[in-house]
């Protein structure tokens, strides 16, 4: 019951009542990781679906993942305690490449996965190659995510792809890009592995491949 | 706080000043006077005789104060009702109505997309459509039915409107004798006469004949909707440089004096019946003779026309929503979006011929779907900006600062949604994604949601009364023209 109502607060974006109920689950003794898959996932599942089927407006989902936010700041100290850490669906690197000052839309993709319950490391904006590379390594992502939305740093994408090549990582991760300027053609043209099109593409291009690698090792 | 503020509530537009209003008004008078318009309708003419006029055969020369005394007493504000009580139309200076336009021959098949004849249950359909649309806010049939006894399609047609719609209907009728029938439709609809004179449900539509004829048929309708106390719409259809002056100014002139004809001829017979002034102003195009539907001509001097009903504080019937393309094209989408825009933004109260198209002579429900869509867009830009501390968010800005973002902001998701017009149609899908939805261009989709609200929209429940009621009348105009024919 806890679980249903946690996840229709995510699905409402109502931050106090997911607050209550994450705390009130914990005091019962529902493990962080039900709270997280049963409550705040399901409902930023229903959340993705409503937005695709365009039920629901980008800054509605946003909320969503803001009280998603708050509610796993409740849990987490729960975890301490117990496993370690949240087993989240998968990790997403994302950056804007060098030379190239726009944000808001690698933000959102960012917070777009967030809510599906992916882990987002977001290096920022005018990122060279060799930030994108040691991120890489760092984190180990399923995913890297690349922004460009000028005809002048796209080729700054390629970069990238290369000084993978030549660090021996570029087999390790998925690469996609997106972007004003950027299309399938010059994904395909470039070694870049996905087009995503909208935040929306963006979040359907890493489910799939981080399904993809889980079903490769297993 | 601040003090002395003036804000504006919508946006504000008016093609004609008072002082270009008031020169054309005293020109008005003066044709009225001195040209004089032709009145073919006995008791008309005697009406106005006995008030004043001079009379010459069937042409009267209307001196100036019986029209400013006709002007004094029409109403300038009354409400048209929904049948069934879900809703009105409030005719009062800027509220704005749009709907669609009356009476073409031929129609364009929704299914198979050929020009053919309309025919009864198109009617249904058109007003079945008009009912789930929510910027059509009064229906018209669209065509002349020609599969009833021809003599009474204008009485089939209404049957079919107003059964399969709540919203007010702009009706039409050959003659006196069947704009009877139709008000008894009415009333059957409204629940008794006394009901109807309370809350009227349609309006009357008729049209003088330019330059500065009122008809007999025009007349005597007129006079009967005075009787009844139904809103009659008196609508000269102008063709500048043709039966009209080819100038916008003297357009208007004689549009007004006709129109002005039909408000003294109403208000002699019944003081303060309700009356609505306007029409379809535009010219006549010079390579082709056709009365041009889609022009700039159009949108401009029915502005003109609505300015001048505000200045004399009479409601408006203006004209937007129509093309003279053939079928549901580019060009319809223009010509639609520029004439509803217009006559949205100038504030003309009941805005008819959204689905007029082939320049008055096929009628196109796509068209319908399309300019609604349309509408949506155009009410969006006239409700204005509002402007106040929590519109200007300028805490908000400062909160987020430079290099931030707005998403995650309470400001952004307590206005986006009222801020933002959604379409229903017009696409934003980025390529791909439209690409894979289909590639479906707007016109595929127009079609697709008429057949939708052809085949789905559950039309009105008539009560099983006014059911029985309207077959009695039906019965009674076919037993009527049945008589005549003998007769003859």
């Amino acid at each position: 019951m806890i679980l249903k109502k946690l996840s229709q607060a995510m699905i409402e974006g109502e931050v106090e009542m997911g607050k209550e109920l994450a705390q009130q689950g914990i005091e019962e003794g529902l493990s962080p990781q039900e709270l997280l898959d049963d409550g705040v996932l399901a409902g930023m599942e229903v959340v993705g679906d409503r937005f695709k089927n365009y039920e629901m407006y980008i800054p509605e989902v946003l909320n969503s993942a803001s009280v998603m936010h708050e509610v796993m700041n409740i849990i987490k100290p729960a975890l301490v305690s117990s496993e370690g850490d949240f087993k989240m669906k998968g990790t997403v690197v994302l950056g804007t490449v060098e030379g190239d000052l726009h944000d808001i839309g690698k933000n959102l993709v960012g917070l777009m996965l967030e809510g599906a319950g992916f882990k987002v490391v977001d290096i920022g904006i005018d990122q060279p190659a060799k930030s994108f590379v040691d991120a890489v390594e760092k984190e180990k992502p399923e995913v890297l995510g690349m922004s460009a939305l000028l005809t002048t740093t796209a080729p700054k994408i390629t970069e990238v792809i290369e000084s993978l090549k030549e660090a021996n990582l570029r087999d390790s991760v998925k690469t996609m890009a997106g972007g004003a300027v950027i299309d399938q053609a010059f994904c395909d043209e470039n070694g870049v592995d996905a087009y995503g099109s909208s935040a929306t593409a963006a979040m359907e291009i890493t489910q799939k491949f981080v399904e993809e690698v889980k079903n490769n090792a297993s | 706080m601040r003090t002395n503020v003036t804000t504006n509530r919508t946006t504000q537009f008016q093609v004609l000043s008072e002082d270009q209003c008031e020169a054309i008004y005293h020109n008005v008078l003066e044709v009225m006077q001195r040209t004089g318009v032709d009145v073919h309708h006995e008791e008309a003419r005697n009406l106005l005789k006995e008030a004043g006029s001079h009379v010459d055969g069937v042409r009267v020369y209307i001196p100036p104060y019986l029209v400013k005394e006709a002007i004094s007493l029409v109403p300038d504000n009354f409400i048209v009702h929904h049948w069934d009580g879900s809703g009105v139309l409030r005719l009062r200076k800027n509220e704005v109505y749009p709907g669609t336009g009356p009476s073409m021959p031929n129609y364009i098949d929704p299914y198979t997309e050929e020009r053919r004849s309309f025919l009864r249950k198109d009617a249904a359909d058109v007003a079945r459509v008009c009912d789930a649309l929510e910027n059509i806010h009064f229906v018209e049939g669209l065509g002349s039915i020609s599969d009833t006894t021809t003599e009474l399609s204008d009485l089939y047609e209404f049957v079919e409107l107003i059964t399969n719609t709540t919203k007010p209907i702009a009706a039409w009728s050959f003659d006196r004798e069947n704009c009877e029938s139709i008000y008894k439709v009415a009333v059957a609809m409204a629940g008794g006469e006394e009901e109807f004179q309370r809350k009227p449900n349609f309006m009357f539509y008729m049209e003088p004949i330019p330059p500065l004829v009122s008809n007999h048929e025009s007349v005597d309708k007129a006079l009967f909707c005075a009787e009844k106390h139904v809103p009659a719409i008196y609508t000269p259809c102008c063709m500048g440089g043709g039966t009209e002056p080819a100038t916008f100014a003297g357009l208007l002139t004689n549009a007004t004096a006709e129109c002005l004809t039909g408000l003294v001829i109403g208000q002699l017979k019944r003081r303060g019946a309700p009356f609505i002034m306007g029409g379809v102003m535009t010219v006549m195009d010079m390579l082709t003779t056709t009365y041009i539907y889609g022009g700039p001509e159009l949108s401009i001097m029915c502005a003109g026309i609505t300015d001048l009903g505000k200045y004399l504080d009479i409601p408006v019937f203006s004209t937007g929503g129509c093309t003279d393309a053939k079928i549901t094209e580019p060009q319809a989408a223009i010509e639609g979006a520029i004439s509803n825009y217009t006559a949205v933004l100038s504030g003309g109260n009941i805005i008819h011929d959204t689905g007029y198209s082939e320049s008055g002579l096929t009628g196109n429900l796509f068209n319908v779907v399309m300019n609604d869509e349309i509408l949506g867009m155009a009410f969006h830009i006239a409700k204005g900006i509002e402007v106040n501390e929590e519109t200007m968010a300028i805490d908000v800005i400062d909160k987020v600062g430079p290099q931030g973002h707005y998403l995650l902001h309470e400001h952004t998701n307590r206005h986006f949604r009222t801020e933002t017009w959604e379409p229903e149609m017009l696409n934003r899908l980025p390529y791909e994604e439209w690409k894979n939805a289909g590639a479906k261009t707007l016109g595929e989709k127009v079609k697709e949601k008429t057949r939708h609200l052809i085949e789905n929209h559950q039309p009105p429940e008539v009560p099983e009364s006014a059911q029985k009621e309207i077959e009695k009348i039906l019965k009674e105009a076919e037993e009527r023209v049945a008589r005549e024919k003998v007769a003859k």
